[in-house]
């Protein structure tokens, strides 16, 4: 691993994140923030510590001073950004139900009933079986890559 | 020429389901075998596309990882407006046609 | 920059904030936004109260102030924002031919030179579009004729046309037709055909003749002087209008290629010397045909940003002079953020409207997403299709696994990026796009370049938005 200098390019600028400062979940999203720009891995470093590691794509370059800058500013707004949601995720909530279930402002088009008992019980209902199926099926399509236990002797390929 | 490389991560860094979904958005370019060893997972790339492999794994286990966060946080409003969505587009309020 | 988080954010609102070149544009779930110092920034966000008494009523109607929230009013704000959450698929594109006369350096079509099986649609698909698209549940339908070339299958096109505005009488559902065409095949009687149905017609027109002639070349001919000579047509008659129907002002659109970088301001002033009204500055996607010569023709999102900035500039100046002529893509957003009204625009909305907003037909009746997904069908990829439309029902269309993944993918509320930026009350992302450049329906957005392209516009909007001067101009943009 490289030592970074002030101001020069080189190919791994680390950093050690104390999980008492920031929780994972702040580390992981300040460390993804910034992986458009680089390539980035983060890894366990003793008790309580994360060690974020940023290097170049290929035929790339890092600023490791603008790196550490950016990195230690999205650390800073992710903890801000993670309490405002925390102190206000329940009534976000309360506010888009109640638009949902709320009449249509006038003048609109043909006017909404808004939700009765029954629909709203169906839509509870839809809403825990979307959760499951989107859970399952959103990104992979239902289809994960195997370990190499179910892997073995099994061809994959993208349809085309 | 084919190419194998390895890497371990963290379970407790990048989750089981990040790093398979990962390996499901590269599997036209190279192969991706996971191996569990304690509390890491071994990761193993092979194929002709399997150069920069780790790098690009990474990063895109990283963007799975983050969602799944956001959804623990997020999924009862999330879950509310797709399904609100899709109530809609199907007709759900009303009696939905088409030729069958 | 940063504010560390302090205990006093408990009375701070769900808020959205981003650095927009040393101030601070917030915005909320409302669709309202501020624009503060960063000293101001940092006081509000450590107390919640206004920054200083200047902000007090701004702040305390728009949603900013959590002791002074409206929840009946905030409610009402974020259903009328999201209409389109409760009405189902209002736009249908049905393709009539993929043979085209042109040769663009960019089509995304998939345009074909021949005749061949499945090429042009049939009346009988045609009709059973039509019928899907009547018994769409949304209140109101639009019916976009595209190709290819559209008039080259113009004996389908001119008896579907009919045949929707008879439904639309049977069906009492509104209906609006309108027309992609690149004019090398119009003529006199196809116009008054079309201008007598209410028809709305669209163009593509790049810039000046050089410029449109090098990215749609047209046999040895000017593809350019066509295109010229209809709109001049069309735009005579919406000026004069007559009785018995409604004849819409013609439209055009740019397909910004490489070559338009750097004559942003030539390609508004032959949009203004036509005396057209809106000039829509699209970027090109790497999607289909474009994919494969974006080598040549591509460019990256921050050349694109800095053509639309200063793109945008240019027609602000004009404005201020006394030129009626707007961006359609900013306009589109001022609708969401000065009006807090849903615009229509299915790129660019929460979920995004592939399968729910939309409908593409395809000329031998398979239903796509939308007509990106639909290009990628033609390039091999069906992963976007729906089904055939002659065994589809709204139920089969909401919950096919393509309109489903689409729309849990283009969900904001779960990209860990987009759920935290200052522009996703009025942003969108696009499936299609996320899984042809970075092969996931998610995408991966801190390298999203469409991301990156609407993050630029937005950061040339709310710049412009800054400047009072400007800003009364962008407010003249939205529809009444």
């Amino acid at each position: 691993m490289s030592r970074p200098r002030s101001g020069s390019v080189i190919d791994k600028v680390p950093f050690i994140v104390k999980l008492a400062e920031h929780p994972l979940d702040n580390v992981r999203y300040a460390a993804y923030a910034l992986s458009g720009v680089a390539r980035v891995a983060l890894a366990l470093k003793g008790r309580g510590s994360v060690e974020v590691t940023f290097s170049p794509a290929p035929g790339g370059k890092l600023d490791a001073a603008a790196l550490k800058k950016a990195f230690k500013r999205e650390l800073q707004d992710e903890a801000l950004r993670a309490r405002v949601f925390a102190l206000n995720a329940g009534l976000r909530e309360h506010l888009i139900l109640r638009a949902m279930a709320a009449a249509a402002a006038k003048p609109a088009p043909p006017p909404e009933p808004g939700l009765t008992p029954e629909q709203e019980r169906e839509l509870e209902a839809l809403i825990a079986s979307v959760e499951k199926e989107i859970k399952q099926e959103s990104a992979a399509g239902g289809r994960a890559a195997a370990t190499w236990e179910e892997r073995y002797g099994r061809k994959s390929g993208k349809k085309n | 020429m084919k190419k194998e490389t390895t890497l371990v991560v963290d379970d407790a860094i990048y989750s089981e389901e990040a790093l398979k979904l990962a390996a499901y958005v590269f599997e036209d370019r190279f192969r991706t075998a996971l191996r569990r060893r304690g509390a890491r997972t071994e990761v193993r790339f092979s194929g002709e596309g399997a150069g920069d492999a780790p790098g690009e794994f990474l990063n895109e286990a990283l963007n799975q990882q983050c969602r799944l966060d956001l959804m623990k946080k997020n999924s009862k409003v999330a879950n509310i407006i797709v399904t609100r969505m899709l109530l809609s587009a199907s007709g759900g309020n009303q009696k939905s046609g088409g030729k069958k | 920059m940063a504010v560390k988080a302090a205990k006093r954010t408990e009375r701070v609102p769900q808020v959205y904030w981003r650095d927009i070149g040393g101030r601070m544009l917030l915005t909320n779930d409302f669709g309202s936004y501020a624009v503060m110092t960063e000293a101001e920034f940092r006081r509000y966000m450590k107390t919640g109260a206004p920054p200083s008494p200047a902000f007090r009523d701004k702040l305390g109607a728009s949603g900013f102030l959590r002791e002074r929230l409206d929840m009946e009013a905030l409610a009402a704000g974020w259903r009328r924002r999201n209409a389109f959450l409760f009405a189902g698929p209002g736009l249908h594109i049905l393709v009539m031919t993929l043979r085209c006369n042109q040769g663009c350096l960019y089509c995304q079509s998939g345009a074909v030179r021949s005749p061949g099986p499945g090429t042009d649609m049939s009346w009988e698909t045609a009709r059973r579009c039509v019928d899907l698209a009547f018994a769409s549940p949304a209140p109101a339908i639009t019916i976009e004729f595209q190709g290819g070339e559209p008039l080259l299958n113009w004996g389908v096109l001119k008896k579907t046309v009919d045949y929707a505005r008879s439904l639309e009488k049977k069906k009492g559902k509104p209906l609006s037709l309108a027309l992609i065409s690149n004019f090398t095949l119009m003529d006199e009687k196809k116009a008054e055909f079309l201008l007598s149905r209410e028809c709305s017609i669209c163009t593509s027109l790049d810039g000046p003749a050089d410029l449109h002639d090098r990215n749609r070349p047209f046999s040895g001919a000017s593809s350019h002087a066509a295109v010229v000579r209809w709109l001049k047509y069309f735009k005579r008659r919406s000026d004069r209008q007559g009785p018995g129907y409604r004849i819409f002002k013609p439209g055009a659109l740019l397909t910004v290629s490489r070559d338009s970088l750097g004559r942003g301001r030539e390609i508004v002033d032959e949009y203004a010397g036509l005396g057209l009204e809106d000039i829509f500055l699209r970027p090109l996607a790497p999607i289909g045909y474009a994919k494969r010569a974006w080598p040549k023709i591509g460019y990256s999102a921050e050349e694109f940003s800095r053509f639309y900035a200063g793109t945008l500039d240019h027609i602000i100046a004009l404005n201020a002079r006394g030129t009626r002529i707007k961006e359609k893509t900013a306009s589109m957003f001022l609708e969401k953020i000065l009006a807090g009204r849903d615009p229509g625009f299915m790129d660019a909305r929460c979920p995004c409207g592939a399968g729910v907003g939309q409908l593409a037909y395809d000329p031998r009746g398979q239903v796509y997403t939308c007509d990106e997904g639909r290009m990628m069908g033609w390039e091999g990829d069906d992963m976007f299709r729906i089904g055939d439309v002659r065994g589809l029902d709204y139920g089969r269309i909401a919950s096919a696994p393509a309109s489903r993944a689409c729309c849990a993918s283009s969900n904001l509320e779960q990209q860990p990026m987009c759920s935290r930026c200052a522009y996703r009350p009025y942003c969108g992302v696009c499936p299609v796009y996320n899984f042809e450049a970075q092969r996931s329906l998610w995408g991966h957005m801190p390298s999203n370049g469409r991301c990156a392209v609407f993050m630029g516009i937005f950061d040339a909007i709310f710049r412009a938005l800054a400047s009072p001067k400007k800003a009364k101009i962008l407010a003249g943009w939205t529809a009444e």
